[in-house]
């Protein structure tokens, strides 16, 4: 028996793989062609095919609970995600083109500020964000770049329109998973990748090195690169393992580096002390160096931040990168795009209500309980309210919160996301996704062929963390039909 | 190779290695108590010496030793040599090597954590049964057998050796040191039993077969001294493991202070007329192989794991 796809309610969002008349989009009707055929048995025993062979490639994430860390299985929905090559054509020229502008815009912030002088943004607005680093002002970082590594995160309206969600711009992590998710998808359905002509994804990893290499500030050499983790305990901590595997770069941890007197980063070997060149650093600005931020910190090394503000070494992403990372400055990126490269963005913002600006916080108190309400500086999904989805409490507690710190808070319509046919326990259901594509900046430009859907497993639910019981799909760009 | 890597590998070599010396030693200890009578000047105040463990331990007036001492010995968590500790450091280091340690390898190691926690663990331990040290001596065993059946030659393998054959010779010369105890405690009381405890003593570093067929005569202290010591052939003799750390290190980088260290104990223990020996004498020179293993360690130590503090420069 074929699995029961007449019950499939696609229709209430936007489904990327189902039309509202309950027809495979033309993109997806290989795909759907295929699991049409397979019995739900069939297409229960491929799921559990990848659960099992995601715990033997051991592919985990950390999650604090119970006071002590878990190793969690990856959860990965086998069903994919796809998107037509013409589509993410325009949706990657747009993510380049952002990009750049930020990169600009964050070049501009520590050195001359004419965004400020030129009324593009307020004064004030980079002054109280609180990855704004006054130690960092006048770095001239290689090429101009601040932002190496960027995910960026995606959702589909309704009306099928894209809208960049956030930028995270300070460590993003995901990017393994996107690698992950495609070589366990390609063992489970091997047949139709020899149909289909899906864009590979595992260049990225290389495609992460050059940029690293060629940041480093001694070209010419073969660069040492690293990859810091803060640890075994961070959440992320298995792709800090897998892309220094991959990279072939050291995984180190701040104790493993040592910056001496003549300013230069080297790391302890058995053979004595080398030289780094590049770091990887999927720490927090905060943590990264004791002797310049928090002194409390055990995680970084001290000088480091001297070392690169120097020159002595490149540092990915920049320290001070996460200025543009904020949430209120998210609201100005279609501005910088105008003012720095003179031109229309390719990709919307999701409409943003500014709590600090008066006439818009009067339209969210009005509205509250119909909008979502983003702190300007969290991450993981935590401290937001999604309005519609909360009790009258949760919204009168959120008030106060706003009301208490209005520069902190950013407001947004609440988006219908795009939903993805899901196993469930009992059927084949929509479920809501976002995508994260990575987009790397060195001396060059690269975005991932897709990126990682995120899921949000639980019935009608919007978050898609994985820390919130979010999941994930494989991704693939296919040719057009 | 990154310091903190190779420290990490040769601390999983050591708690390895420990955990199943210390189970090698509850199966022994508890074969041997039955064979003595019960008055003798035995117990497990001398297991708890051997591996090293006894600053921590506490027992009440009221509760019996061997179930407090076997639970302390394999399962507690206050001490940093139980069974179960050791296992769980070695899991941890494990844990940041899993692009280095054969994956096999790997895998093993946390079933072992897992099999250790369960039947050794507080909550469910009542007595540590012969088949469940047994276990714990043949899981350790196949994961030392992974690791030289699938690891590479490199510097990875040879910090792990390092730490196996240090932490060995170190048991050997505990195991040795309370041998010599229980023969001036004895006296004339247990005579009978003095060739017990020597096997004992041999059977303690799984060396009587071995001992057996080298030696083909007598079980003497003086022969069991020098063959736990001094075998050429045997791999829980100390001067086995003496060679085999010298053999490792020579294979890594900036090795002139490790070897120096290993040939000063060699030296030491090439001075000593062990037919000879009284037991003062015996005590007094253990103490100097000790301090000598100590010595290495930190030899190792100071070349590899933490070169280069800041003030040098």
């Amino acid at each position: 028996m074929s699995t029961n796809w007449s019950a499939y309610q696609g229709h209430q969002h936007y489904d990327e793989l189902v039309t509202a008349e309950g027809t495979p989009r033309p993109v997806a009707l290989a795909l759907m062609n295929y699991l049409q055929e397979l019995s739900n048995r069939g297409l229960k025993s491929r799921q559990a095919a990848a659960n099992r062979a995601i715990m033997e490639m051991g592919i985990t994430f950390t999650v604090y609970a119970d006071g002590e860390n878990i190793d969690r299985a990856w959860p990965l929905d086998i069903i994919p995600r796809v998107i037509a090559r013409s589509e993410w054509a325009s949706i990657e020229a747009g993510l380049q083109q952002r990009l750049q502008a930020l990169n600009m815009f964050i070049d501009d912030v520590y050195h001359d500020q004419n965004c400020v002088r030129d009324g593009i943004v307020p004064a004030h607005l980079i002054l109280s964000s609180k990855d704004f680093l006054p130690q960092a002002v006048g770095a001239s970082p290689r090429h101009g770049v601040w932002a190496h590594v960027c995910g960026t995160d995606l959702v589909r309206d309704r009306d099928g329109t894209v809208y960049v969600l956030e930028d995270n711009l300070r460590v993003p992590s995901g990017v393994s998973y996107m690698l992950e998710n495609r070589s366990v998808t390609k063992r489970v359905f091997p047949e139709v990748f020899r149909t289909m002509r899906i864009r590979p994804v595992d260049a990225y990893p290389s495609q992460l090195f050059d940029m690293l290499t060629s940041l480093s500030p001694r070209p010419g050499d073969r660069p040492e690169i690293v990859v810091l983790t803060p640890g075994i305990f961070n959440s992320a901590y298995f792709e800090h393992a897998f892309l220094a595997q991959r990279m072939g770069a050291e995984l180190v941890a701040g104790r493993d580096l040592i910056v001496l007197d003549d300013d230069c980063v080297y790391m302890r070997t058995i053979e004595g002390l080398r030289r780094v060149d590049t770091v990887y650093r999927r720490i927090n600005d905060a943590f990264m160096d004791p002797e310049t931020f928090d002194r409390q910190s055990v995680l970084g090394t001290p000088g480091l931040f001297r070392a690169w503000y120097k020159g002595k070494v490149a540092i990915a992403n920049a320290p001070g990168a996460g200025v543009a990372d904020d949430k209120v400055v998210y609201s100005y990126v279609p501005a910088m795009i105008r003012y720095y490269l003179a031109e229309e963005p390719l990709l919307p913002n999701v409409p943003t209500w500014r709590c600090a600006d008066a006439e818009s916080m009067q339209y969210v108190e009005a509205h509250l309980a119909e909008l979502v309400v983003k702190p300007a500086n969290e991450s993981g999904g935590y401290g937001m309210l999604v309005g519609p989805h909360s009790s009258r409490a949760e919204v009168e507690q959120m008030r106060l919160q706003v009301r208490a710190n209005p520069r902190n808070y950013i407001a947004q319509p609440t988006l219908s996301l795009s939903t993805v046919p899901t196993v469930c326990d009992n059927a084949i259901e929509p479920r809501h996704v976002d995508l994260r594509p990575f987009v790397l900046q060195g001396s060059k430009m690269s975005v991932t062929a897709g990126g990682l859907t995120r899921v949000a497993l639980r019935k009608g639910s919007l978050v898609v963390n994985s820390s919130q019981g979010g999941g994930s799909k494989d991704t693939w760009i296919v040719e057009d039909v | 190779m990154l310091s903190s890597l190779a420290g990490r590998l040769y601390w999983v070599g050591r708690n390895l290695e420990r955990a199943e010396n210390t189970a090698r030693l509850i199966n022994v200890f508890t074969e041997l108590l039955l064979d003595l009578p019960n008055d003798a000047p035995v117990s497990w105040y001398n297991l708890i010496r051997i591996t090293g463990s006894g600053v921590g331990f506490q027992i009440s007036p009221q509760a019996q030793l061997a179930t407090v001492a076997m639970r302390y010995l394999a399962g507690s968590a206050e001490n940093p040599n139980s069974i179960l500790s050791a296992i769980r450091i070695a899991r941890e280091n494990m844990r940041t090597l899993r692009d280095v340690v054969p994956r096999e390898a790997f895998e093993s190691v946390n079933d072992l954590h897992l099999f250790a926690n369960k039947k050794l663990g507080s909550t469910s331990f009542r007595k540590a049964s012969w088949p469940v040290i047994s276990e714990i001596i043949e899981r350790s065993q196949q994961i030392s057998g992974l690791f030289s059946g699938t690891m590479s030659r490199g510097p990875e393998y040879e910090f792990l050796m390092l730490g196996r054959y240090l932490e060995r010779s170190d048991m050997t010369t505990r195991i040795i040191d309370v041998a010599g105890d229980l023969l001036v405690a004895r006296d004339e009381m247990i005579n009978d039993h003095d060739t017990i405890l020597w096997v004992s003593v041999l059977r303690s570093a799984s060396a009587y077969q071995m001992y057996r067929r080298s030696v083909r005569s007598r079980v003497t202290p003086a022969r069991v001294l020098h063959f736990l010591l001094n075998d050429l052939n045997f791999p829980r003799s100390v001067r086995y493991c003496l060679f085999q750390m010298r053999y490792s290190s020579r294979r890594l980088p900036r090795h002139q202070l490790p070897i120096l260290a290993v040939e000063q104990l060699l030296a030491r223990m090439d001075s000593i007329p062990l037919r000879q020996l009284v037991r003062s004498e015996l005590h007094a020179s253990l103490d100097a192989f000790q301090g000598d293993l100590i010595s290495i360690h930190q030899a190792i130590e100071q070349t590899w794991f933490e070169p280069y503090d800041v003030k040098v420069r």
